[in-house]
């Protein structure tokens, strides 16, 4: 079930009156936890075995792990998780792919005979729900968390239908207590908390839902065709005209993206659950380590404290720091998708953080240097992140390989020419207007960073005014066709 | 709770005031991209009435056949005939239908249909095929159609609000007058009163090109529609229907397509599409030709199914003569 459709405003508006209307808090949590199958299912069909089965598997381990005081049994336990979660994620994701990988090398060696694809559909949301699993297990390892006393508790935890399917990934320990705040054991004389929809929350969560819709229906998908129509066929385009391209590509996935997250935080503020914020403005950021605490915030999280913290993180030598980093990257690249391309991306990232290392470590005096401090060279410090964050853009967007290096070459060897650029510019009149548009509501963004919070304190008939325009905006340029969000593929 | 019912109130109240305003400002939206008021400004002029018209009908892929080189090759076995290219882009039978009557009015002594699969197929699902899992378990979106639901209980045309993105830029850029027309009125006098020729539509794209094309998104085949419910196939009927009535004759083609087109179709599709087509001509005992596959292994082909208008593509228009030619003779 998509976000942008009238399917998922259906059900949505059913839930929230079920559970508004519905005093008996047990319903309500049952109800919410069915909902969120309900939605999975809608989407996914039989492949909802594979999200019970995660939710199942985490909440027995974490039970046994808190449980037991042996500590080579917490181990195989934890170990025991992980392999389950990962191997479901890396069965159904990447077999095709190891399996394509395996029969290029056997053909190079000279050898005859194919492995078959086992062509597996990608269940939807299983990178994200999978990872949300493991941090519940491992913070319980840690001794960080308890684990849940009740199951019912923690598969709503992993099945959320908010951020089932493309996120936030939310921690445990992050959001278990939000719904041990509302419901408690089913311990005799132990009262549930009943779910309000509190004034403020809806307001607000509808105001950051309606910028989630913008981001995406007006934003994104008006992008898209330029996009679509330069990366279909790169070959021959201009410097310039790939430059656009990259540039149309970054604001269009950070709109769908970041406008899914939106949907996701409003839908589930409205509900009375708060979930981390997944993006900061990472445009604006000044360095590649900067891009990663603003660009799918809770994946650089999880990656940070999941992966790169239990590798040694920045504790042991400078050396199996950026070794680190570069591994971190490149796994963070292959979570995205089963192709090189990404893993090309993760590891031009991971290039770009280690490099900033290496740079901060050599030259520590340039921290506080003057001309880094002044505007000036603040603004030069995010152009040139940028610049390279949109080069990476280009092996994330553009599958086949030839076109991938002609089009990072094209970008990085400038050859100057205008004619065709601005002919492709004068033939997409409205994606680059959009794109235009895109860069003045970002600043605005920027310079006013509660935006979101001072629309939904206005005046009710200004806040009406505001979801009316929005609405005829997202109507007007709707062309027919919703289009899926790009993180569904992951 | 009073704030909470404020709020949903506002909300549906923008909701409904959107819709309505979108319904208002789309209500006088003609599906066609070229008006009617400027086809109609062709089909009403001047005609001189000692020629006979050949008038070519379809989308833009009948807009490829060359009505000069048809007409002079038809001139050498035949007098007096003129034959003009109507084809509009993406047009469809049932929008077609639309500008029927004045087909009929400027009595044309012969038309000729050229379409293809692609004006026959399901929408395109909203779920990416490769996400949504085969099972025999029940599948909820088919039971969640609300759309449709209401389309049945609504008595309005809901294909206008279909795309209101393509008039508002109409709006805007005619308001504007930034719009570079993509007909004018000296294009009425011409034999390709309503489509421009573009510099691209010369150039061959290569087997490479022709397979990439195929693979961007947008070009999956979603799935032949059943000829028995599909609009396009009764509008199609109901134009010669009435064509013949006015004793106008008319042929049908099937548009030339490229061996991934039809590898993307499918041969249970093919079929479905051949029978509806052979159907349609025998019902309205009129001849029809099957071109889909004649030229699949010609390097022809400009951009999907679009034949080249250099000299190359020249066998296509030929083809469309001697036909044109055996009518006439019949």
């Amino acid at each position: 079930m998509l976000f942008n459709t009238p399917d998922f405003i259906i059900f949505f508006v059913f839930v929230l009156a079920i559970v508004s209307v519905i005093k008996y808090k047990r319903f309500q949590y049952l109800f919410l936890l069915f909902g969120s199958y309900f939605f999975f299912y809608f989407s996914s069909n039989y492949l909802i075995t594979l999200l019970i089965f995660s939710a199942i598997l985490d909440f027995q381990v974490g039970k046994a792990i808190y449980e037991t005081k042996n500590v080579s049994r917490k181990k195989i336990l934890l170990i025991l998780s992980l392999v389950g979660n990962l191997g479901l994620l890396g069965f159904f994701k990447y077999v095709d792919f190891t399996i394509g990988q395996i029969n290029t090398f056997v053909n190079v060696l000279g050898f005859n005979g194919d492995i078959s694809f086992l062509n597996l559909v990608l269940p939807i949301g299983i990178s994200f729900y999978t990872f949300q699993t493991i941090s519940y297990t491992v913070d319980i390892y840690r001794g960080e968390l308890k684990p849940c006393k009740s199951f019912t508790e923690f598969a709503l935890f992993v099945s959320f239908f908010p951020q089932l399917v493309a996120g936030p990934i939310v921690r445990a320990k992050e959001f278990l207590p939000q719904l041990r705040e509302k419901i408690q054991d089913f311990g005799a004389g132990n009262k549930l908390r009943l779910i309000k929809i509190q004034h403020s929350n809806l307001k607000l969560g509808i105001t950051i839902m309606t910028f989630g819709f913008l981001k995406k229906m007006f934003f994104a998908d008006n992008i898209a065709p330029l996009v679509n129509d330069l990366f279909a066929n790169p070959m021959g385009a201009e410097s310039f005209t790939i430059i656009i391209g990259a540039i149309a590509f970054g604001m269009q996935i950070y709109g769908d993206f970041s406008g899914y997250s939106d949907i996701a935080i409003g839908a589930a503020l409205i509900l009375g659950f708060k979930l981390p914020i997944n993006f900061n403005k990472p445009y604006f950021a000044n360095s590649p380590s900067d891009f990663w605490r603003r660009w799918h915030i809770s994946l650089s999280r999880w990656l940070r404290d999941y992966f790169y913290i239990p590798l040694g993180g920045n504790k042991k030598s400078r050396e199996r720091t950026y070794l680190n980093l570069m591994t971190v990257m490149f796994f963070g690249g292959l979570w995205h998708g089963a192709s090189v391309n990404f893993i090309i991306w993760g590891t031009l990232h991971g290039i770009y953080i280690t490099t900033h290392k290496i740079f901060q470590n050599k030259f520590p005096q340039l921290k506080n240097n003057v001309f880094f401090q002044s505007k000036i060279g603040k603004i030069l410090s995010v152009f040139v992140t940028q610049y390279f964050v949109f080069l990476a853009w280009i092996p994330f967007r553009v599958r086949d390989m030839d076109s991938m290096f002609y089009s990072m070459s094209k970008y990085i060897l400038l050859d100057f020419q205008i004619a065709g650029t601005l002919e492709f510019i004068l033939s997409h009149k409205v994606p680059f207007l959009i794109m235009i548009l895109f860069i003045v509501v970002n600043y605005i963004s920027f310079k006013k960073p509660n935006l979101q919070q001072n629309i939904a304190n206005l005046n009710i008939k200004y806040w009406f005014i505001f979801i009316l325009a929005s609405i005829l905006v997202i109507l007007f340029f709707y062309d027919g066709d919703p289009d899926l969000f790009i993180y569904f593929q992951f | 709770m009073q704030q909470n019912i404020k709020i949903v109130v506002t909300i549906s109240i923008a909701f409904v005031a959107a819709f309505l305003i979108l319904i208002v400002a789309l209500h006088d939206v003609e599906p066609q991209l070229v008006s009617l008021d400027f086809q109609k400004k062709f089909y009403f002029q001047d005609f001189d009435p000692k020629i006979k018209k050949i008038f070519l009908i379809g989308s833009s892929e009948v807009h490829r056949l060359n009505a000069t080189y048809i007409e002079n090759y038809i001139l050498q076995h035949a007098d007096n005939y003129k034959v003009y290219n109507i084809a509009l882009h993406s047009d469809l039978p049932q929008r077609r239908i639309a500008s029927l009557d004045y087909i009929i009015a400027s009595e044309p002594s012969l038309v000729v249909y050229g379409t293809g699969f692609r004006e026959y197929h399901i929408p395109r699902p909203i779920e990416k095929i490769d996400t949504l899992p085969k099972s025999d378990l029940p599948s909820p979106p088919k039971f969640f159609n609300i759309i449709s639901e209401v389309e049945k209980i609504i008595p309005y045309d809901f294909t206008k609000i279909q795309s209101p993105k393509l008039h508002l830029l109409r709006f805007i850029r005619d308001s504007l007058e930034l719009r570079t027309p993509e007909v004018t009125e000296d294009m009425l006098k011409t034999n390709t009163p309503f489509m421009k020729y573009k510099k691209e539509f010369f150039s061959i794209s290569t087997d490479k090109e022709l397979e990439l094309f195929y693979q961007q998104p947008g070009r999956e085949w979603p799935g032949i529609k059943d000829p028995i419910k599909d609009k396009g196939v009764y509008s199609l009927n109901e134009i010669i229907s009435k064509l013949k009535e006015k004793n106008i004759k008319i042929v049908l083609f099937s548009n030339p397509s490229t061996k991934y087109e039809l590898e993307t179709v499918g041969n249970h599709d093919i079929e479905i599409f051949e029978h509806a087509l052979a159907n349609t001509a025998h019902k309205n005992f009129i001849n029809v030709h099957f071109l889909h596959e004649k030229y699949t292994d010609l390097p022809i082909f400009q951009a999907g199914n679009h034949i080249t208008m250099n000299k190359t593509g020249l066998i296509f228009s030929e083809d469309i003569a001697n036909i044109i030619l055996n009518e006439i003779e019949s």
